[in-house]
């Protein structure tokens, strides 16, 4: 009795296995479905669009017009393409964080949070083509496939694998691609690339002969303070050393997305640079938790006024479009001081 | 006898004046521990002869009151503990058993993200009311004074359970406004100047100072409380000030550095196991002790993770902590936690006329809620849009969101809850426990922490996470039973076993969050049990096999469970191979609930409650309990599905914290009820 059940267990394990590993046919068969949907509305061959994206390439049969973006740097790459999803996960977040000229409409539709977007909610809008985070939603890949057509780029690239800076523009490019908006993406592009030059050449006018920086984000967690630093692969850095400045803050490891968590006793090693932080104004760590403690008080760059508070809502994980209005942030601070 | 005194003595030495040399060592290692390196000697001079130079400062504002909060923390938690363990008479108590940290911990939260405060004291205050509502319901709940260790302890962990269940939900809403509170979640002592120690410190020693004043009392009420009021106690008054100040220093803390778990239960029995039962030693010995186990932790997560992203101190103490109390329950086993009591019966309903069409009644139920579920969505329900969808006119788009969204949703939430209410029923049967739970036997916690490591260590893709839950929970379950094995499987040594593993499993699983970078927030949702976006590929790939062929197995050998709730003799008088049935209907359970874990994740309260109430509506020995069991359990998934995704549109909330809000003041009503019953 007990043998038979043994066996009876390890063939039902095994059957599972099989299961688990089976469904690769379920997953060919939904993404059929999306591609013979495309053929339907087909135009001619020669305007197929192929766009690829972390999984591989995929090949559009027409321009699509109905987006759904599920992480916000998607959906300011389309705005800044001038186009407007129809639907977005957590409007509310973006527009509280994310501060670019090109507006988002208020016909966009909320899909719910980044985390779980709503796939009835997506559904309804009946997208075109849907563009995500793959580290959101690998899971649940194959559900939005079946909806739609879906791109998954990964913004936080694994060591090695190129810079936050390097991903944001080429897979600003691929989204150009997908809408056949090429020019304008380069458009764009030529106009971040001049705006980092006359930034860098204001600073260089404004007689800033120190270039190295930390750039810093801090929040306070139950009165404590936490700071992030920002590492070499990070878009924010690079950003900031695209108008000539030098990040001083180096750490051991890796960090996926590109910021060490640490103290203030950190800070000790990089005194000469300019100290950079990004804080809520209703969480100013700064003049709230370290005002008047030594350990702070006493670091060169605080004594010699070399700290530059930037807006709360300074995004350092957009898009192009983003990254202007950061180096313009960087410039107002480091002059007008 | 003078050998006896030269033993005391040592004793005493080693107990209080190592216990100091050894905080003495502890404080200077960890002074010495921090993101710049400065030599001992600069450490030394900084204390001794200090400099107005940023070294110096570094060692006197930042690293300093890192480790004298670190003392405070500690001392304060485990004095909480020797007063919980006396006033409940129960061995296993401590702010963290009790509930206590997760009461707290939720009121801060609920308090960050509604009243943003800046000011310490209110987050006391607020730490201070959520932890004595805690107190109180979890006492009153296990029955107060007369309550035994086990169901308090139980108590403890349903509104551990409850309370995180809150707070998850509180933290998926508001990421942004509690992105800063998850590492404090889990207790830091991170310090950046003078603030916490000013703070604490007055605080701290006043409840110590009561406490010691409190000594003399609670020496007799170690003695029973009818001796203490003979010696013209007031046990009832006395009681409640203690209360107060165990739950006031486990705010103190709680404010100041997070939820520090396991401190409480370590130091006092340390002092315990020395032979001290007299409180004046209790409580200072305890005090150094628990500084002693906190600053130890300290060290050690900085040993183990020297970059500044630092280790959860919190979460080192109950990686350390979780494993003392298991060896605390085995040692313990036979003397202290006897079968009686720790049973709940629900009692019964005084309806019973629908009893024989009870089975009738819930399968046309399922099916109503299935159409309800089928056509409602983020519009709200669309009844006749649906069947016309459907049966009628083409409309291609409804249809498809019904056959491919919705649908699929519901037969995943509609197996997965028949699979854990099965399986609960039949851990509840073959365990003679009435609180048998997969969740409570820690398979839950096994297959979290299975599904992190496949997503953390392996660096296999997402996918992968059932498979690696699946095998967590049978291994969880495998140590459970092995642990068991020599107490026969005994129940109430099995739930705390359980108790335990799941607090292991909740130390690994914490400390990997905090390791890991990547991929975190879909493993949190995942854990939190989520019926969000289940395709077809769920239900064949992980339910269906066990619907089809482990539950006709059991349905053939439901007598066994009736022949071994007589006894464990009488099933042995009647021919049964005891141990051998149990340990494999316990495993087929397992698979039940490891399938289930796999495809929806964590969910817990299903496989406690839907046998609960099954009972209640047929009576305790009714043949059709397990259908009955079966289809409440798929009943209450679908209602927490179709809440889950209709409540807030658009956005989602995982379905396993609806089950716990709705399951687990149930659960602790339930707890109640068998209370007033037995009085």
């Amino acid at each position: 009795m007990k043998k038979g059940l043994l066996l009876l267990m390890i063939g039902l394990f095994a059957s599972f296995m099989l299961v688990a590993c089976g469904n690769d046919e379920t997953e060919n068969e939904s993404t059929e479905n999306g591609a013979t949907e495309n053929t339907e509305t087909n135009t001619d061959d020669s305007s197929a669009i192929t766009v690829t994206d972390m999984y591989g390439e995929q090949t559009f049969k027409k321009t699509p017009e109905r987006v759904v973006a599920l992480e916000w740097v998607y959906a300011e790459d389309a705005l800044a393409l001038g186009v407007q999803p129809v639907g977005m996960a957590d409007v509310e977040g973006y527009n509280s964080w994310v501060n670019i000229d090109a507006e988002l409409s208020d016909e966009v539709v909320d899909v719910g949070t980044r985390q779980e977007p709503n796939l009835e909610a997506i559904a309804e809008l009946n997208p075109d083509v849907i563009i995500t985070a793959g580290y959101r939603h690998e899971a649940i890949m194959d559900s939005l496939k079946e909806i739609a057509p879906t791109l998954a780029f990964n913004p936080y690239p694994e060591e090695g694998e190129g810079n936050q800076y390097e991903e944001m523009t080429t897979t600003f490019n691929e989204i150009a691609k997908l809408f056949g908006k090429e020019k304008e993406a380069e458009q764009v592009l030529s106009d971040l690339d001049a705006a980092y030059k006359s930034v860098s050449e204001e600073i260089s006018a404004a007689g800033i002969d120190n270039n190295s920086f930390v750039l810093s984000q801090a929040y306070s967690s139950d009165n404590n303070p936490v700071i992030r630093l920002f590492k070499d692969n990070a878009m924010a850095t690079q950003i900031m050393e695209k108008i000539g400045l030098e990040n001083a803050y180096e750490s051991e490891g890796f960090q996926v997305y590109g910021f060490d968590e640490t103290s203030v006793e950190a800070l000790q090693n990089f005194q000469d640079a300019h100290f950079f932080y990004i804080v809520q104004e209703n969480d100013n760590i700064f003049s709230n938790q370290l005002a008047g403690n030594p350990a702070w008080e006493d670091l060169a760059f605080v004594k010699e006024e070399r700290t530059y508070q930037l807006p709360g809502d300074t995004w350092t994980f957009g898009g192009p479009l983003s990254a202007q209005v950061f180096a313009e942030q960087i410039k107002e601070a480091l002059i007008q001081k | 006898m003078t050998n006896f005194l030269k033993n005391n003595w040592m004793k005493t030495v080693l107990t209080f004046f190592g216990g100091t040399v050894l905080l003495f060592v502890l404080m200077f290692i960890n002074i010495n521990q921090g993101s710049v390196d400065l030599s001992p000697r600069v450490v030394w001079q900084a204390l001794f002869s200090p400099q107005d130079i940023l070294e110096h400062h570094t060692v006197r504002y930042l690293r300093m009151p890192r480790v004298v909060i670190g003392i405070l923390a500690g001392g304060a938690l485990a004095v909480s503990g020797v007063i919980l363990q006396t006033i409940t008479k129960n061995p296993l108590s401590s702010s963290s058993t009790l509930g206590i940290h997760s009461g707290s911990y939720f009121a801060v939260v609920l308090a960050t993200i509604f009243m943003p405060v800046s000011l310490q004291l209110n987050g006391l205050v607020v730490a201070f009311a959520g932890g004595v509502i805690t107190a109180l319901l979890v006492y009153g709940l296990a029955g107060a004074a007369t309550a035994n260790p086990v169901k308090m302890v139980l108590a403890g962990m349903v509104v551990t359970i409850m309370f995180s269940s809150f707070t998850s939900l509180l933290q998926i809403f508001y990421e942004n406004e509690t992105a800063g509170l998850f590492l404090w979640g889990s207790g830091t002592l991170v310090q950046n100047n003078w603030d916490g120690v000013t703070f604490a410190f007055p605080f701290i020693s006043a409840g110590m100072v009561i406490a010691l004043i409190l000594a003399k009392q609670l020496d007799l009420f170690r003695l029973g409380e009818d001796v203490a009021s003979s010696l013209g106690q007031k046990v009832g008054r006395i009681r409640v000030i203690s209360l107060l100040v165990a739950v006031f220093l486990t705010a103190v803390t709680v404010s100041v550095v997070g939820p520090i778990g396991f401190v409480g239960l370590i130091a006092p029995h340390l002092i315990k196991l020395l032979g001290y039962q007299n409180h004046y030693v209790l409580l200072i010995g305890s005090f150094i002790w628990g500084a002693n186990v906190l600053l130890g932790a300290a060290v050690l997560a900085r040993i183990i993770d020297p970059s500044f992203s630092e280790l959860p101190v919190g979460a080192v103490t109950a990686f350390i902590g979780a494993p003392w109390l298991i060896w605390l329950v085995l040692r313990k086993q036979n003397r202290q936690y006897g079968e009686k009591g720790t049973a709940i019966l629900a009692g019964q309903l005084n309806v019973r006329l629908s009893s024989k069409y009870m089975m009738g009644i819930l399968a046309v139920g399922l099916v109503i809620l299935f159409i309800i579920g089928a056509s409602t969505g983020t519009s709200g329900i669309q009844l006749q849009t649906a069947f016309a969808a459907f049966f009628g006119e083409s409309n291609d788009f409804i249809r498809n969101m019904i056959l491919n969204i919705r649908l699929p949703r519901l037969f995943v939430a509609a197996c997965s809850g028949v699979l854990l209410a099965v399986s609960g029923y039949i851990f509840q049967g073959v365990l003679r426990n009435p609180l048998a739970d997969p969740s409570v036997i820690g398979i839950t916690s096994g297959a979290g922490v299975g599904a992190l490591l496949v997503l953390y260590i392996s660096g296999l893709s997402a996918v992968f996470v059932p498979m690696g839950a699946f095998i967590g929970a049978v291994i969880a379950f495998l140590v459970v039973m092995g642990l068991s094995y020599r107490a026969q499987f005994q129940p109430t040594l099995l739930a705390l076993l359980g108790i335990g593993i799941s607090a292991f499993g909740s130390a690994i699983i914490q400390i990997l969050v905090v390791q890991a970078d990547m991929s975190v927030a879909s493993a949190l949702t995942w854990l939190s049990g989520t019926t969000y976006a289940k395709s077809w590929d769920e239900l064949f790939s992980y339910l269906l096999w066990p619907m089809v062929i482990i539950l006709p197995i059991l349905y053939l050998q439901i007598r066994n469970i009736d022949t071994l709730s007589l006894g464990d003799d009488t099933a042995k008088g009647l021919g049964m191979r005891v141990m051998t049935t149990r340990f494999n209907m316990a495993l087929l359970a397992s698979l039940l609930a490891a399938a289930s874990v796999a495809a929806v994740g964590t969910i817990s309260f299903v496989g406690l409650i839907a046998p609960h109430v099954s009972r209640m509506l047929l009576g305790p020995s009714h043949k059709h309990l397990l259908p009955t069991t079966a289809l409440l359990g798929g009943f209450f998934l679908v209602i927490a599905d179709i809440l889950s995704r209709t409540l807030l549109v658009p956005k989602e909330i995982p379905s396993g914290i609806i089950v716990a809000i709705i399951g687990a003041p149930y659960f602790l009503y339930i707890m109640y009820r068998s209370n007033q019953i037995r009085k």
